[in-house]
């Protein structure tokens, strides 16, 4: 099938040539429930007649690039139908559904804007969590592409990771079935299977999520960033962050290390916040200290980052993580050491090859390193087929993984060639 | 549903082999112990119960049940209010009770590994000293285990903070239906391979395999604890007052209600914990964190109870004291069995800025119907917990209690709400689930039990309703042999 010009109709539903990282792609924008569930009939038909083309959900393409980058940046962009999510808000509103402040809880649709709903939840005196989007990148995306995505942000440190602050959803998957719900708008409720968990991260390949309900945090009395001086090598500056992470009475809302710089961000009620900050600054060199309600997004710009790796493990061998990959030469490296991540961006490649980067890998132990390759950079487009070999998942769950696809979408529209990971019996 | 066969006598020896004499019981005795949870409305006897001590010999037990043809109902300890453990008439059982191992205690990266079988007060106990403790704590917690938790996905009262059961597993060892072992998860913050098929099988009530180990995350001690008792004159009052403390975005770790029936339950037994008996509502708070916080909460905290009518406070952070004050609470539900043979213990959960209207209803339901009401709960969560006391003998006073649940429960799911807070849907909610889900939700439920267990082995015909929504018009009144419920 050819792109078709703007307004032209894909089965009752309109479709535009939207420009988009950088190319000009096939954005279906249907205007209601019935609409998409009418195009991915459509959609289903054409697959059983062998006219099947490459389907995702879309919603601001922010994460795109790492969360299905054989579509996004793929050969053949023309033949790509993107399903935008943000058409589903009524043109002017906000997608807001229902804010209760008294409750702590939103629910609002996927193609909501997360600053719109940042700045909804702020004037009733609440945070979203995640705090921003997954690589510390400035806002831009929908709840829906926050969510499918996966990704958490710096305060996780604190609040632990975003799956665990969705309360439910609606979503359209690609059967026969209308809109599903799961879970509810509740703080608390254990009503039946947690089916949402499923979409959190599923990258849209399970269905469209077309509403999600979040528990919100409040907006804390105070916050302080403390800015460490730099550090000689990351790995020093990740055993300072290590340290402030041991230390009793100190509970940071965010601490990473980037540019071998250690932070840390501290928020609760003032005088807490006050006390923490010393017990921080007496183990810390602290080369500036800021205050106020800015200072998380100025973490989050600090986090900002366009990683090409992630490596999770365990907070008891980021150490090590480190050194091996500071000593390959790899560097500058972003590192959370609660949450046991350390990634790198492509400029942490420059001075290495790919036999440089092979033996890293070689020396990170797989039962305590999992690797993702988040976006295609020359020296570690060779790890894909080592990684696929070392981290295959297991038997069951491949099992499992298929079925679960086969029941959520029988017709395989939304099959993803990036996920889910399927190792190496099973390319 | 895989059909019901029967054991050998070489499969039963077979088991025998692989679990052990203690580990295999058919005789009428365990037959009867286990024909029934804490949900003692519905009963039925299983043909046999087999107790593994590892992973190893679960799933060998699995492959031999399977092959006789048995259906499986997974077992904690039985203390489920909702049916889950109920076993299947002539099914098997298969219980953790002899899987009671701490298998690591990981005090540098914050996570215990236990196995199903180990009673959640006691992983509490094995990670104290390393300064560090589980958050999940249901009332229930000196008897029910990890596995229970995970299959109920189990809240308790500083589920307020900490949230429940689910925000604390990291990873799990699953048994499937063909015996196999998988590790999900880990140590690892994150889910690595694809879906996060954890989120699912928390949560799942024995419905997709069974959990024989337990990765749970552990929190470091708080430095300071306070625990805060306001006296309050009059229910709703107590009721808005924790409205306004979350509106105030107030940051307790627990916020629990007893009304003045409870208290004068608690205050008549064994574990007399010092509530006043001129309150009509107690709201029992806990405060943890840095010294400041604890401090700067409690205070606001005690400001709203006072600007709501709390006509008396206390406020302790002595460990002996605080111990006695929670003991009453945790103690709750057994100290009722005192004012009446049985108790009917609903669990449901609305928006926290409709309590008052929902325990209005609830009182309302009860009193039109000469029952009586005492409530307990989760109040900082929404959860209520209205208990009402019956005597299962009298079939009419059962009926007037079935409905008066079911108007509470229908009130809840009006306002917002929902079946089940913490305790489960089980064989209690089934019918219940189309008030809140459509056929199509209800479709997508038994996908995901496909997924697992394609040939329906695990738990067979609870949560989702077997019939369709349409079918369904009322629930169907119990059985006669109903007991106390608690
Ligand atoms: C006095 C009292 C107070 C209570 N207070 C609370 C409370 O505060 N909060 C709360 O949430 N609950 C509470 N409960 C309910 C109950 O204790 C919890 O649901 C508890 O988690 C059940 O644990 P158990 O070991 O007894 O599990 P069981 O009752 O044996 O089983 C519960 C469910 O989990 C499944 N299951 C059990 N073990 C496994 C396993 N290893 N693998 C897979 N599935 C499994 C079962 O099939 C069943 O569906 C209370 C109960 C009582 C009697």
């Amino acid at each position: 099938m050819s792109p078709q010009g703007e307004g032209a109709l894909l089965h009752g539903v309109e479709q535009a040539t939207v420009e988009l990282g950088g190319q000009s792609r096939r954005v279906a924008q249907p205007r209601s429930e019935d609409e998409l569930r009418g195009l991915l009939t459509h959609l289903k038909e054409a697959k059983r007649r062998g006219e099947g083309q490459p389907v995702a959900f879309l919603g601001r393409g922010s994460s795109m690039e790492w969360c299905c980058p054989s579509l996004w940046n793929g050969a053949e962009p023309d033949r790509a139908l993107w399903i935008s999510m943000e058409s589903l808000v009524e043109s002017g509103g906000t997608g807001i559904i229902e804010y209760v402040p008294g409750d702590g809880t939103l629910t609002a649709q996927a193609g909501a804007r997360m600053e719109t709903l940042r700045a909804a939840v702020h004037e009733g005196g609440h945070r979203i969590t995640p705090a921003g989007s997954a690589h510390g990148q400035s806002e831009g995306g929908t709840l829906g592409g926050l969510l499918a995505s996966g990704g958490s942000s710096i305060d996780r440190c604190r609040f632990g990771p975003t799956r665990h602050h969705v309360l439910g959803m609606r979503v359209q998957e690609a059967t026969d079935r209308g809109p599903i719900k799961t879970g509810g708008r509740l703080v608390k409720n254990v009503t039946g299977f947690d089916l949402h968990r499923l979409h959190v991260g599923g990258r849209g390949t399970l269905g469209a999520i077309l509403e999600a309900s979040l528990r919100l945090v409040p907006v804390p009395e105070a916050e302080v960033l403390v800015i460490s001086k730099p550090f000689a090598s990351t790995a020093e500056a990740t055993v300072a962050a290590l340290e402030v992470r041991a230390q009793p009475g100190i509970q940071p809302r965010a601490l990473f290390v980037a540019r071998r710089v250690v932070h840390v961000l501290l928020a609760g009620r003032e005088r807490q916040v006050e006390e923490e900050l010393s017990r921080t600054t007496a183990g810390l060199d602290a080369d500036s200290v800021e205050r106020g309600p800015h200072v998380e997004g100025q973490a989050l710009k600090a986090a900002h980052r366009r990683s090409v790796v992630t490596i999770a493990t365990a907070p008891s061998k980021v150490k090590g993580v480190v050194q091996g990959l500071e000593a390959a030469g790899i560097g500058p490296l972003y590192v959370e050491p609660d949450a046991a991540l350390v990634e790198f961006d492509e400029e942490a490649l420059s001075s290495v090859n790919a036999d440089q980067i092979a033996a890293a890998h070689g020396g990170l132990d797989p039962r305590h390193a999992f690797v993702t390759l988040l976006r295609a950079a020359p020296p570690i487009n060779g790890l894909r087929s080592a990684l696929a070999e070392r981290q295959s998942p297991p038997a069951a769950v491949r099992v499992w993984t298929e079925r679960l696809r086969s029941n959520c979408d029988p017709d395989g529209i939304l099959e993803s060639a990036d996920f889910p990971l399927r190792g190496a019996s099973n390319p | 549903m895989a059909t019901m066969a029967g054991l050998s006598r070489s499969q039963l020896k077979e088991l025998t082999r692989i679990v052990g004499d203690r580990g295999v019981r058919t005789d009428a005795g365990a037959k009867s112990a286990y024909e029934s949870d804490g949900f003692m409305l519905e009963r039925a006897a299983p043909s046999v119960v087999v107790l593994p001590r590892s992973t190893q010999e679960a799933a060998q037990a699995v492959r031999v049940l399977r092959d006789a043809g048995l259906v499986i109902v997974p077992r904690g300890a039985g203390t489920g209010l909702s049916g889950g453990a109920r076993p299947i008439a002539g099914g098997a059982v298969l219980g953790t009770a002899r899987m009671r191992e701490v298998l690591e205690v990981n005090e540098v990266d914050r996570y215990a590994r236990v196995q199903a079988g180990v009673v959640n007060v006691h992983l509490s106990n094995a990670c104290d000293s390393a300064g560090l403790f589980y958050a999940p704590d249901p009332s229930s917690q000196t008897a029910c285990t990890i596995g229970g938790n995970v299959g109920n996905n189990s809240g308790g009262p500083h589920g307020f903070r900490y949230g429940s059961t689910t925000r604390h597993v990291l990873g799990l060892t699953l048994v499937d239906a063909d015996g196999e072992i998988t590790e999900l998860g880990g140590a690892f913050p994150d889910p690595c391979h694809g879906y996060d098929l954890i989120g699912p099988l928390v949560g799942s009530e024995g419905m997709l395999g069974l959990v024989t180990e337990v990765t749970v995350k552990l929190l470091p001690q708080p430095e300071t604890v306070e625990t805060l008792l306001c006296l309050f004159e009059d229910l709703d009052a107590c009721c808005d007052a924790v409205s306004e403390m979350i509106a105030r975005r107030l940051e307790p770790s627990a916020i629990e209600i007893l009304d003045r029936l409870t208290i004068e339950a608690v205050e008549a037994s064994v574990l007399r914990a010092g509530y006043p008996a001129n309150a009509e509502a107690v709201m029992l708070i806990e405060v943890d964190g840095g010294a400041h916080e604890v401090a700067a909460t409690s205070e606001d905290i005690l400001q709203v109870a006072k600007e709501f009518g709390a006509f008396d406070s206390r406020r302790t952070s002595d460990p002996k004291e605080r111990k006695k004050l929670w003991a009453g609470r945790k103690g709750a539900f057994g100290a009722m069995g005192r004012i009446a043979p049985d108790l009917y213990v609903a669990d449901v959960v609305v928006p926290r800025t409709r309590l008052r209207e929902i325990v209005q209803v609830a009182a309302e339901a009860c009193t039109a119907r000469g029952l009586r009401l005492a409530n307990v709960f989760h109040a900082g969560d929404g959860n209520l917990h209205p208990n009402i006391s019956y005597d299962r003998r009298d079939k009419e006073e059962v009926s007037r209690v079935v409905e008066a649940g079911a108007i509470i429960m229908q009130a809840c799911v009006d306002a917002g709400g929902s079946l089940t807070g913490e305790h489960g849907v089980g064989l209690e909610k089934q019918d219940e689930m189309c008030m809140l889900f459509s056929n199509d939700d209800l479709g997508a439920m038994k996908s995901l039990k496909a997924v697992f267990d394609p040939a329906e082995f695990w738990n067979p015909g609870k949560m989702i309703p077997v019939r369709g929504c349409r079918e369904i018009h009322t629930k169907p009144l119990p059985i006669d042999q109903g007991e106390v419920v608690s």
